[in-house]
């Protein structure tokens, strides 16, 4: 089942140009010695497009490399939401709770410029590195697999094949929703 | 600049970050884009795209505009996805073969039918339908709420007032996250009746209701048949209906010809054509000679022309039962209440559509009530003026500056900001005496009216009648008459299992691999005292090998040579007529190439049997649980492992408690207890159950002690043995003679357990078949070697031996018994 799978997840180029650039193989011949980065940084959009991409991604990691995560060297990219300009201050804040909690901070006259990044391709490339990518200013989430039971049924109820408890699980948990994109 | 970022590193758990992100998406899809509003049937780009024809003046008496200025313009202002979301969904809202009422009027190749997409938005042009104006009416009066877009530059609506009930008229289907909606079209006139009665009766039934709308109206016609599923819709939000194609039997040119001149709801005309071209061409459904496509500017049309010797009727039943000139459609009422995803039966979408338009009519009348007090004051206030004009054009000739003039007229007279401010507007023209009568009768008029509209605030009943009022005037300009037939006479067809009947059926299955099932009763009403050859399709090439009585609702096994299993339910095997040969099985079940049905087992929840038997070509035995095999189905899956050029010979029911008996082509055959085999899963290859040496198995059996073992040769000879003279020996043994091979009469390739009162079919490999009752088979000895049954020519030898009904004399009742044992 699992080997069938992988057959499959294979036949993505991406995929496969992604497990080339990690150089430790996949499957039997895995040897997490050759993994030639060790920070493997999921970069996606700041909206649920974009949440969504990034489990897809968690997905595969957890199935097929799940040493990378046990050992700390998956992350995920925090690109900001929104950008607030005050004068020559650049603020960046990841969602709406930080905007406003900054926002309340300013003076109250204050000059500002607000700007939503929907997308990455909003950036240009020169913020994106400042914001999201460059070590000095970048925030990430190191992702970890602290109750691998959990995470087994977690895995099993949102990307198994049967559909009846994924809806379940939505149902049951539509109340707690955070980020709604209209 | 400088640039502040939080710059932090906090650790997450993949399962709670994989859960947050995964309902972040699944509601976002559920919520903003899959579903549609119950209050006006529409998805957030469908309302995106109406809306903004709407403020760029889009309607049906300007002229068209290019469909990329409205593509770009959603884009742009409230839809942040791709272009080609927003043009599909435009182009959907205007074909005539998707919308029952098309929301949008198009200009040019807005594709069809037959699967032609419409052309890129750079040609096409498109404005408003007028109907769909009545979707938007009144949206300029603070009828609904609007909300920021998604760069706060503009608002849009959260919902159109949709003043007719368009989630049940047009209709949506959606596929979210772990839920999907499919709501058909109905018909206009039809629903809105629906709605004044429920106005009428609030505690209205769905059967009454049902009085009004009668079911899906689809824009491309058809006919639905019954109305069961219909009702189940309604009455629970979710139901199958059959949708059949409109399809006549003419006469031409002394044959007869099918032409179809409705299809389905989303058929694909074309992909249906070659659909049935191809169940022509793999010789699933008989009888047709040609197919042609002659829709024209009059109308959909489909000629299939018949052979000379078929009959129309059986072909047009198979032309349903095997090709989407019948389909069926699941309905599920699915929609956004309060922006969560509901199911929702008839009356309840009835009720939240009215409710909400409740609150259009108060939030409208509030908004006239409004503006007609607001003009109404200034009036007063004019009228004032012109009591005075001479000392107010003295005061205000006095006054310096425009503000002075303001506040000495507020204070001298008593006066408004707003009143003061429309005197000092005042056009001069206005002080002639027939404009003073205007004021007078504005007012006049105004006074009424907000009397009127306070009056309408004030009582319930006045708003219903209103929106009754406006929803019959939308029924008398638009409705029309129903496309779709809904046939009460036709025999339901029905998907819902617990409303098929629970019959006893015969299946058959020939040597040639034709399959079909016919009622019990039928089969032995028109046996009864049958005389000459009967029908069942027993004819020079082919026989039925396989015959079984079940129910409608047991299972039934089929296991291959290949040594897979499938699974079907009784009623889902065809029904045929007697004479039918029926359908080659392939067509259930996928099956390889070379891989062929050698065995039949019937599973019935009253079954005694316990265990499944296996004996494949090598000797090798296998005993299972019939527990192990719930979870097949038609796709098939593995019963026994078998080795390279090796084959499953035959599947038997056993209680546990069974001898088994197995031949070989050396003449020799093995009897033994079935409990010398272990019971083993479905994934195993069994034990051995004869030595061989180097032979083949050529027959395995369950055995009783009034069994004969039935014996044949490849040179054609023959004999019945009674089981006793086998003595029981063990398994993997090299067993006892069982014939004596000579010769003359040549290997043994064939060993059966038989009974008197059946047939005996033996087929050379030169093709023909010799069909003989058993009882006039010898009963011999064990060790002997045979009678001819059959006279062989040339190099001809037997090559399969099957045991079948007999042909004359025996009652049919009889028959059916002896199978079911």
């Amino acid at each position: 089942m699992e080997k069938a799978r992988l057959d499959r997840v294979l036949g993505n180029e991406e995929i496969r140009s992604l497990i080339t650039a990690l150089g430790t193989g996949v499957g039997e011949e895995f040897n997490i010695e050759k993994l030639r980065y060790h920070k493997i940084i999921i970069m996606a959009d700041a909206d649920v497009d974009g949440a969504h991409i990034a489990t897809l991604l968690l997905t595969f990691f957890y199935r097929f490399f799940r040493p990378l995560i046990e050992q700390g060297h998956v992350y995920i990219a925090q690109p900001p939401l929104f950008k607030v300009v005050t004068g020559k201050v650049a603020h960046y804040v990841l969602d709406e709770t930080e905007l406003d909690e900054y926002l309340a901070n300013l003076p109250e006259n204050a000059k500002k410029e607000i700007s939503r990044n929907k997308g990455l391709g909003e950036m240009d490339p020169e913020e994106l590195c400042d914001t999201t990518m460059n070590p000095n200013y970048r925030s990430l989430l190191r992702v970890n697999i602290e109750d691998a039971m959990y995470a087994d049924e977690t895995f099993q109820i949102l990307m198994g094949e049967e559909v009846e408890p994924r809806k379940k699980f939505i149902e049951e948990n539509a109340g707690y929703v955070q980020n709604l994109d209209v | 600049m400088e640039i502040q970022t939080d710059h932090k590193l906090v650790d997450v758990n993949i399962a709670e970050q994989v859960r947050s992100s995964f309902l972040d998406y699944s509601m976002s899809v559920i919520v903003s884009r899959a579903l549609p509003d119950v209050r006006d049937g529409l998805k957030p780009v469908h309302r995106r795209i109406l809306y903004t024809m709407y403020e760029d003046g889009l309607t049906p008496d300007k002229q068209y505009r290019k469909s990329a200025t409205t593509v770009g313009a959603v884009l742009g202002r409230y839809h942040p996805h791709g272009d080609t979301s927003v043009y599909d969904a435009m182009v959907r809202m205007a074909q005539d073969f998707n919308y029952r009422y098309p929301l949008v009027d198009g200009h040019g190749n807005f594709g069809s039918i037959d699967g032609f997409g419409a052309a890129a938005y750079r040609y096409t042009e498109a404005r408003l339908s007028k109907v769909s104006l009545e979707l938007l009416r009144d949206i300029n009066k603070d009828t609904v709420d609007f909300v920021d877009n998604f760069d706060g530059l503009h608002k849009e609506p959260v919902v159109i007032p949709s003043r007719f009930p368009n989630i049940l008229v047009n209709g949506t289907m959606g596929i979210a996250v772990g839920m999907a909606t499919n709501i058909p079209p109905h018909n206009l006139k039809e629903v809105i009746n629906a709605c004044i009665a429920k106005i009428d009766h609030p505690d209205i039934s769905v059967s009454e209701l049902m009085e009004y709308i009668k079911g899906p109206d689809f824009p491309t016609g058809g006919i639905i048949l019954g109305n069961s599923g219909i009702r189940k819709a309604f009455e629970t939000g979710k139901g199958t209906i059959v949708i059949r194609s409109r399809a006549n039997i003419e006469e031409h040119n002394n044959r007869q010809r099918i032409v179809v001149t409705e299809i389905p709801y989303q058929v694909n005309k074309s992909v249906l054509i070659q659909k049935i071209a191809e169940l022509v061409r793999n010789k699933v459904i008989d009888g047709i000679s040609d197919i042609r496509d002659e829709t024209d500017l009059s109308g959909l049309k489909i000629v299939i022309e018949l052979k000379r010797e078929a009959n129309a009727n059986v072909v047009l039943n198979n032309l349903y039962k095997y090709s989407q000139l019948q389909t069926s459609f699941g309905i599920n009422l699915l929609a956004l209440d309060d922006n969560k995803p509901r199911v929702l039966n008839l009356n309840q979408i009835l009720e939240k559509y009215l409710d909400f338009q409740k609150s259009v009519i108060v939030r409208r009348t509030r908004f006239e009530l409004d503006k007609a007090e607001k003009r109404a004051h200034i009036l007063e206030g004019l009228k004032i003026a012109l009591d005075n004009i001479d000392a107010i054009i003295q005061l205000i000739k006095s006054s310096k500056s425009d503000q002075e003039a303001l506040e000495g007229l507020q204070k001298n007279y008593d006066l408004s900001e707003a009143q003061a401010g429309a005197i000092l507007e005042m056009k001069l023209r206005r002080l002639t005496g027939l404009e003073r009568d205007k004021i007078e009768a504005e007012l006049k008029e105004l006074l009424e009216l907000i009397a009127n509209l306070k009056a309408i605030l004030e009582s319930n009943e006045k708003v219903l009648q209103i929106i009754k009022d406006e929803m019959m005037e939308i029924r008398d300009k638009f409705g029309d008459e129903r496309r779709t037939f809904i046939d009460m006479t036709a025999i339901e067809y029905i998907e819902d299992e617990s409303l098929i009947p629970v019959e006893d059926i015969v299946i058959t299955l020939t040597h040639n691999g034709y399959i079909k099932r016919l009622p019990v009763n039928t089969y032995r009403s028109q046996n009864r005292g049958g005389v000459g050859i009967k029908g069942m399709g027993t004819n020079e090439e082919d026989f039925v090998e396989h015959l079984l009585t079940t129910s409608t609702h047991d299972y039934i096994l089929f296991f291959s040579n290949k040594g897979r299993v499938y699974r079907m339910k009784g009623y889902e095997i065809p029904e045929f007529s007697r004479q039918s040969k029926g359908l080659p099985i392939i067509n259930l079940l996928s099956l390889d190439k070379d891989e062929n049905i050698s065995s039949i087992i019937t599973v019935s929840p009253d079954d005694e049997a316990k265990y499944l038997l296996f004996s494949t070509r090598d000797g090798l035995v296998k005993r299972t649980a019939l527990t192990e095999f719930d979870n097949i189905r038609t796709s098939g899956k593995i019963a026994i492992i078998l080795k390279e050029n090796d084959e499953l010979m035959t599947v038997r029911k056993t209680t546990g408690e069974n001898e088994i008996i197995i031949g070989a082509s050396n003449g020799r055959m093995v009897r033994f207890a079935e409990n010398e085999i272990r019971s083993m899963g479905r994934s195993t290859s069994g034990v051995k159950g004869i030595d061989l040496d180097g032979a083949k198995v050529v027959g395995a059996e369950v055995v009783d002690n009034h069994s004969q073992v039935l014996v044949v040769t490849e040179h054609g000879y023959g004999k019945k043995t009674p089981i006793e003279e086998y003595r029981l020996t063990h398994r993997g043994s090299k067993g006892v003679k069982a014939l004596n091979i000579t010769e003359k009469n040549g290997t043994m390739v064939s060993l059966k357990s038989v009974t008197d009162g059946f047939d005996l079919m033996i087929i050379t490999d030169g093709g023909i078949i010799m069909r003989m009752p058993l009882d006039q088979v010898s009963t011999l000895k064990r060790a002997t070697q045979g009678v001819r049954l059959i006279h062989l020519k040339d190099e001809n030898k037997v090559s399969t031996v099957a045991v079948v009904e007999q042909q004359e004399e025996q009652s049919d009742e009889e028959m059916i018994e002896e199978e079911a044992k």
